[in-house]
């Protein structure tokens, strides 16, 4: 049997397959108009990475937004496919941040894998991947250089604002002045940095709590070396790909 | 005698000159900003000069206003953009007591009274949901250009919800409707609510004074006006100048304030 899990988000559909054995597979599409096509896309290739010639047996679990179910699919929470995946690696009691695109979570998972609070940014997206992705298109670079540039920073320049409009001025405003790019980069890198930090510090006052960051900003380690800095605290390495947690978490479901 | 004033916005910069001799404008330019202040100041300036005629040694007085307005070229008073569109529009038209001016990152409602002095003011300081440069991004998004979307919008019923919380929700709210089928025009119609119903938050803090005006690049989208008028209950009064502006005429007219104050 292969079990997979897809999660539908505002920008990227993820499919995880797992064959039950050693083999895990993984698929990200870009979302389109066609949500379901762009769904398959990202479910074909999870498959050609977990060899699903050798399976008969589906099971699926979805989860996500923006999708109107067609098939019979289970569906669950994102809250709950990012518990069940983050209780799967851990048994202490754990806060897992899921930063994505648009949509900042904070979820408290307890020693026995059950949510006992959840948060989320209602009003605003500052800090969040589209920020990032403005900020850096301000600043004319690629989203995977962002590691290597934060790393030249001498002085971090600080922005003042997390809102998109106002923030993409000033960062104008300041390569016009002749900032170093890696300066303003690590500004921009220690406000989402900041964002996360005061997430956790509002749970753990004490700095000692687990936390795992998942989602398209997992994956950029400048933030998590910024977020590091700012708490003293490790953020635990996730097995996987963070921004594949959820679908993982799906998979994981889909039995 | 003449007198120049000059508004370097987040996205534009303005200059106008006036005779005062009879109140009158005599020439006035707007631009896209360029990599600094300085540079927008000085071309701005330089271009209104060219549609006027004359030379800087002419102008009796500057006065800068906007983002831009400590960086300018020429030597100048400075006065805060929120004097100038007050003092602009009241000029303009003297029955103005109320402004509602939307720019590129700013959304302010300003009180003015008898004499165009500010009596009251509210602007937006953490978030550009209601902004112009917000108006820009949405309409990129929907691929239409900035000047088309109030048009288009017009055309839409109102069947659409867009989110007013933050430039980026909407975004997202745009790509969901698009992404499900619906019309552009009722898209962008759903895009100029959300914009004015922003934009009401703040003028429920200042209050309105008749007549009201409005002023700023956002007050071109016709479909945004005309949504803040149906949920103010209100109708705005024309002004007989290019209501983006306003905060230049402002400044030319504290320029010419200060003028007579010195010669006096």
């Amino acid at each position: 049997m292969i079990r997979t899990g897809i999660d539908v988000g505002s920008k990227y559909i993820k499919a995880v397959a797992l064959n039950g054995e050693d083999r895990t597979g993984y698929g990200l599409s870009l979302i389109h108009n066609d949500v379901g096509k762009a769904i398959n896309e990202a479910v074909d290739q999870a498959y050609l990475s977990a060899r699903k010639e050798t399976f008969s047996k589906k099971r699926f679990c979805i989860t996500g937004k923006g999708y109107k179910r067609k098939r019979k699919y289970m569906e669950k929470s994102n809250a709950q496919c990012l518990a069940r995946y983050v209780h799967s690696l851990n048994q202490n009691e754990k806060l897992v941040i899921d930063a994505g695109n648009i949509f900042m979570d904070a979820l408290i998972v307890s020693k026995k894998g059950i949510i006992l609070e959840s948060s989320r940014n209602d009003r605003c997206s500052a800090g969040c991947g589209r920020y990032i992705e403005i900020m850096s298109q301000a600043l004319r670079i690629k989203i995977n250089e962002i590691d290597t540039l934060f790393q030249k920073s001498e002085k971090p320049y600080a922005i003042a604002s997390g809102c998109i409009v106002f923030a993409e001025s000033e960062v104008i405003t300041q390569v016009n002045a002749g900032e170093s790019i890696p300066d303003i980069l690590a500004g921009i890198v220690y406000l989402v940095a900041g964002k996360i930090a005061t997430m956790y510090e509002r749970n753990y006052s004490d700095n000692t709590g687990i936390i795992y960051l998942v989602g398209g900003i997992g994956k950029i380690n400048a933030i998590r070396k910024a977020f590091e800095k700012l708490t003293k605290t490790p953020i635990q390495i996730s097995e996987i790909d963070p921004q594949f947690a959820s679908a993982y978490g799906a998979a994981l479901f889909a039995e | 005698m003449f007198c120049l004033g000059c508004d370097v916005g987040s996205l534009t910069a303005k200059a106008v000159i006036i005779d005062t001799r009879n109140d009158k404008i005599e020439a006035s330019h707007i631009m896209p900003v360029l990599t600094n202040a300085k540079k927008s100041s000085e071309t701005v300036i330089r271009l209104t000069l060219e549609k006027a005629g004359r030379t800087v040694d002419e102008i009796d007085r500057i006065c800068s206003t906007g983002y831009g307005r400590f960086e300018c070229s020429f030597p100048s008073d400075e006065m805060s953009e929120i004097s100038c569109h007050g003092i602009g529009a009241f000029w303009s038209k003297e029955s103005v007591r109320t402004i509602i001016d939307i720019g590129g990152q700013d959304s302010k409602v300003i009180s003015v009274d008898d004499h165009g002095l500010v009596s009251n003011f509210k602007m937006n300081d953490k978030c550009a949901a209601g902004t112009g440069r917000m108006l820009e991004l949405l309409s990129e998004s929907l691929g239409l250009q900035l000047d088309k979307l109030g048009a288009v919008a017009l055309k839409g019923k109102g069947k659409l919800n867009v989110s007013n919380r933050c430039g980026i929700f909407m975004e997202m709210d745009v790509i969901r409707l698009m992404r499900s089928g619906k019309k552009t025009s009722e898209i962008a119609c759903a895009i100029s609510e959300a914009v004015a119903s922003r934009v009401k938050q703040i003028v429920r803090v200042v209050g309105i004074k008749n007549d009201i005006v409005m002023t700023g690049g956002v007050s071109k989208n016709r479909a945004v006006a005309k949504h803040l008028e149906d949920i103010l209950n209100v109708s705005f009064v024309q002004l007989p100048y290019d209501p983006q502006l306003m905060g230049a005429i402002g400044a030319a007219v504290f320029a010419s304030r200060s003028l007579e104050r010195n010669i006096k």
